[in-house]
């Protein structure tokens, strides 16, 4: 018997992951198809079966690493023994190929969960929702098997003593979480869209695929949000431009999912209420599956190019056949089941909800084309002309920022509107109030000084909506309490109505953090101050309110790398009192022999101080970059606040607790609304 | 050979799980009347709050002014015909344990 390691072992549970995976689709479409119990428990039982032995090899892998078993080509190219223990388990996803393990591991492990809900639910169309996902599964772990196995040794006979090291630029502890919580985004989508097709196969298109799915739907959006926020926070942090998004193609890439995620959120809303759009809604939640494999294969084929991007592979072709299947399978679906597919209403009035929502779409859908044209420009004029040509940061912002202004827009409009047809005397009800506190917030804002046609729009654009939150959190607590019938103190009030009314508060919570963001944002892209300046040792540099002094140049050796650091003392101008120090480095690391800047950052609520040393001039001073970044930290604490509105929103509902917690083994006594 | 022991180990526990499942899929699957009820009184239930949600959703709506009379009507006459479906089904569904 040849050696049989735990790579081998790795490998084969790896293997037996993607037969299981194979099981799952034909035991649940047999199951669905024929009605079959028997199939039904078959690919249930091999679902979890499957995540468990994907767990098992992405085990095995992080074994390897931790280990430092440099017998493994992945392990080798992507870690060596000076790195931190933390660093060499998340250099698992650090390259294309165990990111792909972990990618499918994480599908493995959302499609196990629907497994397991799948039981207590209708069999006919769990059935088909269950041979879905695992189609999605066998996709990623058909190319984990048989295109970038993470489990081959070494080209050679000789096994290296140390290995290559991880990108430093990804030796952060953001790196840590970003990628496992964008990962967790992406495939969490995959169960929304296995109850979309799965209701199609089995012809079961009243709303409860929606039901089912919501729950995974929110928390694919939350984990995407979440995602793409800390990757931002990572670019600014580690990247040294003093800014957080670069629209470069692999951040666009998480993006794209993302809006057409939202919109689907939204216009459901209208299929449950009203029961409209419901071809919309089946073909948004599609788009957004389709587009978190195109965002996959964007970073693996090499067709842009990219800080984030993974080396060039010939994977592409794989996902573009795949990402081709489903699109058409999905229109031969929808037109099979075009008559159950259609709306039982039409849109009677522009002045109503559903209008409103189905606006926010279309803008969301226009924002997401725009950006995809952004990204596919290079490879469209290569393909055309011959010649590489690339869109940057200007033509994404001239292009999205309207756009995002009229959004914002919507998003106070959509929660005051009425359902069907909106009256003008109600129109003006609702919207007078906040419509003059933004045009007052607007000329306060001139007034004191703030210029620039955009900025003060979306600082308007903030107010109003603020405002419309808070009138309708005021009227929330007037009807409430006039239903009630007695006066509770204010904070009892908003508590009770976030309680009865999970979904809607929270979503106007998720609303007022991206207000916040929104205002970090414009701030932090209309007011920068930005400045390139040497010092000598003991010498001051004033920039805006501050007084920077270098007071010394140090050289630090650390495990696996050696810095300069310098000591920056900062002073609030006119003051003696010290106000920060900061410790900007340039850092190089032995094994690889690459350099990176360490940014050194004091944060605030006001602004952020941005300190890089760039370098060592040739007369021996120290060469710096400083950005002073106004309100940036509300960008952070705006994504905080849409969090914890994603958490209430998905906080269960008092009564379903109840119908859960109750153990069902005598008669059905309470039946209390 | 303790990894070569461990991977055999695992084809066996699975081949041995999957052939259970599909021979014996009710030790799988909720399958005595009892069970199957709890599933159809826990799903019932849980279609019973939604229900008294959307309910009370529309209330709020109404109560705000954004939902027009006569849609408010229609909706509520709408909503109380799913539930008062929901509370029979609900009816139906309980004795049933009793006979089990």
């Amino acid at each position: 018997m040849t050696h049989w390691g735990i790579g081998e072992f790795g490998h084969f549970a790896l293997c037996l992951a993607w037969i299981l995976s194979i099981v799952g689709v034909i035991g649940g479409a047999l199951g669905g198809a024929r009605r079959s119990d028997g199939w039904f428990a078959l690919s249930l039982q091999s679902t979890v079966l499957c995540a468990m032995c994907a767990g098992l090899s992405l085990l095995a892998l992080g074994w390897m690493f931790v280990t430092n078993d440099y017998s493994n080509q992945y392990v080798w190219q992507y870690s060596n023994r000076e790195m931190e223990t933390i660093y060499k388990i998340t250099a698992i996803w650090g390259g294309m190929d165990g990111s792909m393990l972990l990618w499918a591991g994480m599908l493995t492990f959302c499609t196990a969960l629907l497994a397991l809900q799948a039981r207590h639910h209708e069999r006919q169309l769990m059935s088909w929702v269950i041979a879905v996902a695992n189609t999605s599964t066998l996709f990623f772990l058909h190319i984990v098997v048989f295109e970038t196995n993470p489990f081959r040794y070494v080209q050679s006979s000789f096994i290296p003593p140390d290995g290559n090291g991880l990108n430093p630029l990804l030796q952060n502890p953001y790196m840590a979480i970003h990628p496992p919580m964008l990962y967790a985004g992406f495939t969490a989508f995959a169960i929304p869209f296995a109850f979309c097709i799965g209701a199609l196969l089995s012809g079961r298109l009243s709303n409860e695929w929606l039901r089912l799915s919501r729950r995974w739907t929110l928390i694919a959006w939350g984990f995407l949000t979440a995602g793409i926020v800390l990757g931002g926070h990572w670019a600014y942090l580690e990247l040294g431009w003093g800014g957080f998004w670069a629209w470069d193609p692999v951040e666009n890439a998480s993006f794209l999912p993302w809006l057409t995620g939202t919109a689907f959120l939204h216009s459901v809303m209208v299929q449950e209420r009203k029961n409209m759009l419901r071809f919309w809604n089946v073909w948004l939640i599609v788009l957004t599956y389709g587009l978190t494999v195109f965002g996959t294969f964007l970073t693996r084929s090499g067709v842009v190019q990219s800080v984030h991007a993974f080396a060039s592979t010939d994977i592409g072709e794989v996902f573009l056949q795949y990402l081709a299947a489903v699109f058409i399978v999905t229109a031969g679906l929808t037109w099979y089941r075009r008559l159950e597919l259609r709306s039982e209403r039409s849109l009677e009035s522009l002045f109503s909800r559903e209008a409103a929502f189905l606006l926010n779409n279309l803008v969301l859908l226009g924002i997401m084309f725009a950006t995809l044209w952004g990204v596919m420009f290079p490879v469209l004029s290569e393909a055309l002309t011959g010649q590489k040509q690339a869109v940057g940061i200007p033509f994404f912002n001239a292009v999205n920022v309207p756009i995002f202004l009229f959004l914002i827009f919507l998003m106070g409009v959509g929660p005051l509107i009425a359902w069907k047809r909106a009256s003008w005397s109600s129109l003006r009800r609702a919207f007078l109030m906040p419509a003059v506190g933004g045009f007052l917030a607007g000329c306060a804002l001139l007034w004191g000084g703030v210029t620039g046609f955009y900025p003060v729009l979306s600082y308007s654009l903030c107010a109003f909506v603020t405002l419309t939150i808070l009138a309708e959190l005021h009227r929330g607590i007037k009807a409430q309490r006039g239903a009630g019938g007695e006066v509770e103190p204010l904070p009892h009030s908003i508590t009770r109505l976030f309680r009865r009314h999970t979904t809607r508060y929270g979503g106007y919570l998720i609303h007022l953090g991206v207000v916040v963001m929104t205002i970090g944002i414009t701030a932090s892209m209309a007011h920068k101050v930005e400045r390139e300046f040497t010092l000598a040792q003991g010498a001051t540099y004033e920039i805006g309110r501050y007084a920077i002094t270098l007071t010394s140049l140090e050289e630090v050796n650390m495990r696996n790398y050696i810095a300069l650091r310098a000591r920056a003392e900062v002073r609030v101008r006119g003051s003696e009192q010290p106000y920060a120090t900061l410790l900007p480095e340039l850092r190089m690391y032995r094994r690889n022999q690459e350099n990176t800047t360490e940014v050194a950052l004091n944060m605030s609520l006001r602004e952020d101080l941005y300190l890089i040393l760039s370098g060592i001039s040739d007369d021996n001073r120290a060469v710096f970059k400083v950005y002073i970044n106004p309100l940036q930290v509300w960008l952070w604490i705006g994504t905080l606040v849409m969090l914890l509105g994603t958490a209430i929103v998905l906080l269960p509902r008092a009564g379903t607790l109840v119908a859960r917690r109750v153990p069902v083994k005598a008669k059905e006594q309470e039946v209390e609304i | 050979m303790m990894f070569f022991l461990a991977s055999a180990l695992l084809a066996v526990a699975i081949t041995w799980a999957l052939t259970r499942a599909f021979f014996y899929p009710h030790s799988e699957l909720p399958s005595s009347s009892l069970e199957r009820n709890d599933d159809a009184l826990r799903s019932l239930r849980e279609q019973r709050a939604r229900t008294v949600q959307m309910l009370k959703d529309l209330e709020l709506d109404y109560s705000t002014g954004k939902v027009p009379q006569e849609d408010y009507q229609e909706m509520r006459a709408r909503l109380g015909h799913e539930l008062a479906q929901i509370l029979e089904a609900l009816e139906r569904t309980t004795p049933s344990i009793d006979v089990a």
